[in-house]
């Protein structure tokens, strides 16, 4: 049997289209005869636009969502731009899912703190609607999401949101750094979030996932909350251009974050001077 | 020892009869220097030569080659044909082939990327021993001009002729074909050879040197003289990241994605679409380049990724030198 070449995308339709800040889109995408992706939470998609280009996609939907999975896609760059222009039907190429998600059989039993920074939200949303999936929802302790965007008007999946206050099993935090009208919640950067949480230090891991400058302040300011390295899990953007550990651009030191991340636990990449 | 021997002037013709059955690629003159090139007229064939301006990588990992194909209008991607023409690589220095040896274990290791492998197949490789020059160091990377390995035919040189080892049966075949032109020899031991650049320790270890050696001050010293062009990356045989774009073929609906090779040493290279780059200063860039060739990557017989050609050092335009980068460190 001829072996399968690695490069080549494969088709798949769009089949929802949702504008949801001035920059992000959100995406709903079929696969050929509505297949799984099969993916893990925290994993990513290669995303190609015919003629544009190819890039890398968190995958936002949990892997219980059957037929299709979502994308919310930050216009930043040639192919997001490129994306802005399809309409729902239009064909997108699709190579993955790549590299390591979250384990949530590890997470079991524990109470779980989310820690999202922008749009650091779109692949922990995966993780997100794993664990509170009804059927899912008791496998799990608490689970604690804290959210931190520039202003109001950025803020993701906003139906989400409202039900994730809403809920009596979730423990919904937000925070933006800069008030605009009609925003009375809370202000400041999101690790003022972090020391009114009272967490059961023997039985919490945190998930998280934000900008790159976020990760040092997030981290420093949960291990002085009490939390080991061992219980903080991060998500990591790099350039993923490949996606199969070749084209050298992921690299943190001696590590392909496309193969051995995105998602990491903190013990695994501590000592890795580039990674946060 | 008696063994086989073929004269110098009589390469050419060997080289005609391999012809006939394969494309040659071999070291041919190019100004001062040297290229590896498909050769026409086996008369052009130089095999004293200190080593060429490009790797025989070029063959495998073109500068540029396509990925995948696709049309814009039916809206589907293919595999381009990859042809793997039976060829044989004649005149070949050790530490080149070396090279090729590493390229395989990181396209053949984990995901594997069949637009390499498959110009891998239907490879013959004739080998020729070399005077190293003031850049080549390959035996402290564990590569003396003797290493034999994944060669089919070796041959040493002896003055005015070269001994001839068949080492594969594909190596076999070829010179039982050639026996017109050998003769039989007697010779004592291999010529001796001295390497003038070498590293201050052998390579066994050398991985363990960079621990610890992430602040050493030679990454900001040598930082200073760089002018992050690259040119070490292209010219080296194991470097092989690469970028990836694509291109419409204009007034069509032709559209391919092709791959590129890339340098480490450029900003760009980590950057990402919101704007962070995770190797910002320069000395951060020459410090992953030489972590990738001595420590990041091994093979699966932890060999570095470094083959001590020389060529970074030869081509350097800031007089760069990675063996007193290394030495500084060892």
């Amino acid at each position: 049997m001829e072996a399968k070449n690695i490069y080549v995308p494969e088709v798949a339709d769009i089949i929802k289209i949702e504008r949801m800040t001035e920059l992000e889109t959100f995406y709903d995408i079929k696969l050929p005869g509505g297949r799984d992706l099969g993916h893990e939470p925290g994993q990513f998609v290669e995303v190609s636009v015919f003629g544009i280009g190819e890039a890398p996609i968190s995958v936002s939907s949990s892997h219980f969502k059957k037929g299709s999975f979502e994308m919310v896609v930050r216009n930043v760059g040639n192919v997001t731009q490129a994306m802005q222009k399809l309409k729902v039907g239009d064909k997108l190429g699709i190579r993955g899912p790549f590299g390591h998600g979250f384990k949530t059989k590890d997470f079991e039993g524990k109470d779980i703190v989310i820690i999202a920074g922008g749009i650091g939200l779109v692949p922990l949303r995966s993780l997100i609607n794993t664990i509170i999936d009804p059927a899912e929802r008791k496998k799990y302790g608490r689970v604690i999401i804290l959210y931190g965007s520039k202003t109001k008007e950025e803020f993701l999946f906003r139906g989400e949101l409202e039900t994730w206050e809403k809920r009596d099993d979730i423990e919904y935090h937000v925070t933006v750094d800069r008030k605009t009208s009609g925003w009375n919640g809370n202000v400041g950067v999101i690790t003022t979030l972090i020391p009114g949480l009272k967490l059961d230090l023997h039985n919490t891991i945190a998930a998280i996932c934000g900008p790159p400058v976020m990760y040092k302040f997030v981290i420093l300011s949960l291990r002085s909350k009490g939390l080991k390295d061992n219980q903080l899990y991060v998500s990591l953007e790099r350039k993923m251009k490949c996606g199969v550990g070749k084209c050298g651009h992921c690299q943190i030191n001696n590590i392909y974050v496309c193969q051995e991340g995105p998602v990491f636990n903190y013990t695994y990449i501590e000592d890795l001077k580039e990674a946060i | 020892m008696s063994a086989k021997a073929i004269a110098r002037e009589k390469i050419p013709d060997a080289v005609l009869l391999l012809k006939t059955k394969y494309r040659v690629i071999a070291p041919v003159p190019k100004g001062k220097t040297f290229v590896f090139k498909k050769i026409d007229d086996p008369q052009e064939i130089v095999l004293d030569y200190n080593t060429t301006i490009l790797p025989l990588k070029k063959f495998f990992l073109p500068p540029r080659e396509v990925l995948v194909e696709y049309n814009l209008k039916k809206q589907e991607y293919r595999e381009p044909e990859i042809k793997s023409e039976p060829t044989v690589f004649f005149g070949i220095h050790n530490y080149e082939l070396q090279g090729i040896l590493r390229l395989d274990y990181a396209f053949g290791t984990g995901v594997k990327d069949e637009t390499y492998l498959k110009k891998r197949k239907n490879n013959i490789f004739i080998g020729v021993t070399y005077t190293p020059d003031d850049f080549h160091f390959a035996k402290s990377v564990g590569i003396p001009t003797d290493l034999k390995e994944g060669f089919d035919i070796f041959l040493t040189k002896y003055n005015s002729h070269y001994r001839v080892e068949a080492l594969t049966d594909k190596g076999k075949s070829i010179v039982s074909q050639w026996s017109e032109f050998l003769e039989e020899c007697s010779y004592d031991s291999d010529p001796v050879v001295h390497f003038k650049n070498k590293l201050k320790q052998s390579v066994a270890g050398i991985r363990e040197v960079f621990h610890g050696a992430y602040n050493h001050p030679v990454w900001k010293e040598t930082s200073k003289k760089c002018y992050s062009c690259g040119t070490c990356n292209l010219v080296c045989p194991t470097c092989y990241c690469f970028d990836v774009s694509d291109e419409v073929v204009l007034g069509t609906n032709r559209g391919s994605r092709s791959r590129r090779w890339d340098s480490c040493q450029i900003l760009g290279f980590t950057e990402v679409a919101g704007g962070e780059a995770f190797r910002e200063k320069r000395y951060d860039r020459v410090r992953h380049r030489m972590s990738r060739k001595f420590a990041y990557i091994m093979d699966d017989r932890d060999r570095p990724f470094c083959v001590g050609c020389g060529r970074c050092i030869r081509q350097c335009t800031a007089n760069i030198s990675i063996t007193d980068v290394m030495n500084a460190l060892l």
